[in-house]
């Protein structure tokens, strides 16, 4: 990594106009992850000055400032009282509580790691992203995006549903990436089905999805909706597991998901 | 380019580069305790306060630090007394080198919650690497220290 130079506007204005002022510059997050590239940074733009570290909530959303740390956001009463603890599961693990307070959740997001958690935690909990020039997206919407344009990702807008998520992770050490994770979330007859470390960037289950939201879902129904989400994904192996692992591990998540949720 | 920090409750301007990160910076300004072991994040041997937070420096920016106060364990004074002593009874020193950045974790703990469990405490040190001690030790050592005034 190297960087050439380091700014630090007071405004999303004026970081937006150096974004665009050349195709080497970057908006810095976290950099926890900065030091593992070969980037070549022209002009590193720090957000830290445009205020974008909080958690607000509003009467239908949860708005989580990009900024925000994952120690933060982990540690957060509004975001456990109104969506319960999975998203600080997703994320507790993460090494340790010196690396996630410098980690950002908005950059993380943002750079849609495929080792990510976090990112298919959010996907079942139907966050939406709020960027600077291009408004409000879904996060499904900003996984499937083939070419990102430039931007700034101000915020992280968690929907108040009254959805209920759980995920679940393997991994081969506590603070290690995982080698596959799974989050599902119900919204009365609405679920949500998302994995990710499969490896590779978090999608969701569509098709089983459009399955399960077409009618209740019974408790006896799960192995096969398990085994149709399992279906859905392209696993594939490395050092951390084989594609077949996964499968399994899916099976054996979705299953438990759906039993849990179904309830 | 040149940045303002106060370290360890003094003020002090350093000259940086866009590259540099935290603990290459403190260890060259008479910071010696800071200890870069994996570089990455992991190990936690490099831990500062920075603005009353536990971080690993070695994933800090320099340039990021600008107006902020920083705090090493050189800092703690008597806080790393009182944990020192606690680790050397119950048989958790181990070889110090990750020492400083585990005493600057504790201190932080201890500010941060109160009346943890067992297992938060457990949970909250994990981000300091420890080959010597098997951890048990280290985590009764902190246990103790936080029944200290």
């Amino acid at each position: 990594m190297q960087i050439r130079e380091y700014v630090k506007p007071d405004t999303l204005e004026e970081a937006y106009a150096l974004l665009m002022k050349g195709k080497a510059n970057r908006i810095l997050g976290g950099c926890t992850f900065l030091k593992r590239t070969n980037l070549k940074i022209g002009t590193a733009i720090d957000l830290a000055a445009c205020g974008l570290d909080y958690i607000r909530e509003m009467d239908t959303e949860v708005a989580v400032g990009a900024y925000t740390s994952l120690r933060t956001v982990e540690t957060s009463e509004v975001i456990l009282r109104e969506f319960g603890p999975a998203l600080r599961e997703s994320m507790e693990h993460l090494i340790g509580v010196q690396l996630r307070n410098a980690i950002t959740i908005g950059a993380h997001a943002a750079s849609r790691f495929g080792f990510s958690d976090i990112i298919p935690t959010l996907l079942a909990m139907n966050a939406k992203l709020r960027f600077y020039r291009g408004g409000v997206k879904t996060l499904r919407d900003y996984m499937e995006e083939e070419r990102l344009e430039k931007d700034i990702l101000v915020e992280i807008l968690l929907p108040k549903e009254g959805r209920r998520t759980v995920v679940q992770m393997a991994r081969l050490s506590y603070s290690d990436y995982s080698v596959f994770c799974l989050a599902m979330s119900r919204a009365g007859g609405n679920w949500i089905v998302s994995a990710g470390a499969f490896p590779g960037r978090a999608k969701l289950a569509e098709r089983t999805m459009a399955v399960m939201n077409g009618g209740p879902v019974a408790r006896e129904e799960a192995a096969t909706l398990a085994e149709n989400i399992a279906a859905e994904y392209r696993f594939g192996s490395n050092y951390r597991g084989s594609a077949e692992y996964r499968r399994e591990l899916c099976r054996v998540f979705a299953r438990r998901g759906i039993e849990e949720l179904a309830q | 380019m040149k940045i303002q920090v106060t370290l360890n409750g003094k003020k002090q301007e350093w000259d940086v580069t866009p590259n540099e990160y935290l603990a290459d910076t403190l260890r060259a300004h008479g910071c010696p305790s800071v200890k870069i072991s994996c570089g990455d994040g992991a190990c936690g041997t490099c831990t500062v306060l920075l603005n009353g937070k536990p971080m690993v420096s070695c994933e800090v920016l320099s340039v990021r630090a600008d107006g902020a106060e920083i705090v090493t364990v050189e800092g703690l004074e008597e806080e790393a007394d009182k944990i020192v002593d606690c680790l050397t009874r119950l048989g958790g020193e181990g070889c110090g080198w990750c020492a400083p950045g585990f005493v600057v974790l504790a201190y932080a703990l201890k500010r941060e919650l109160h009346n943890p469990t067992y297992d938060e405490v457990k949970a909250y040190l994990n981000g300091n690497l420890c080959r010597c001690t098997g951890y048990i030790v280290r985590i009764e050592a902190v246990l103790e220290y936080l029944q200290m005034p």
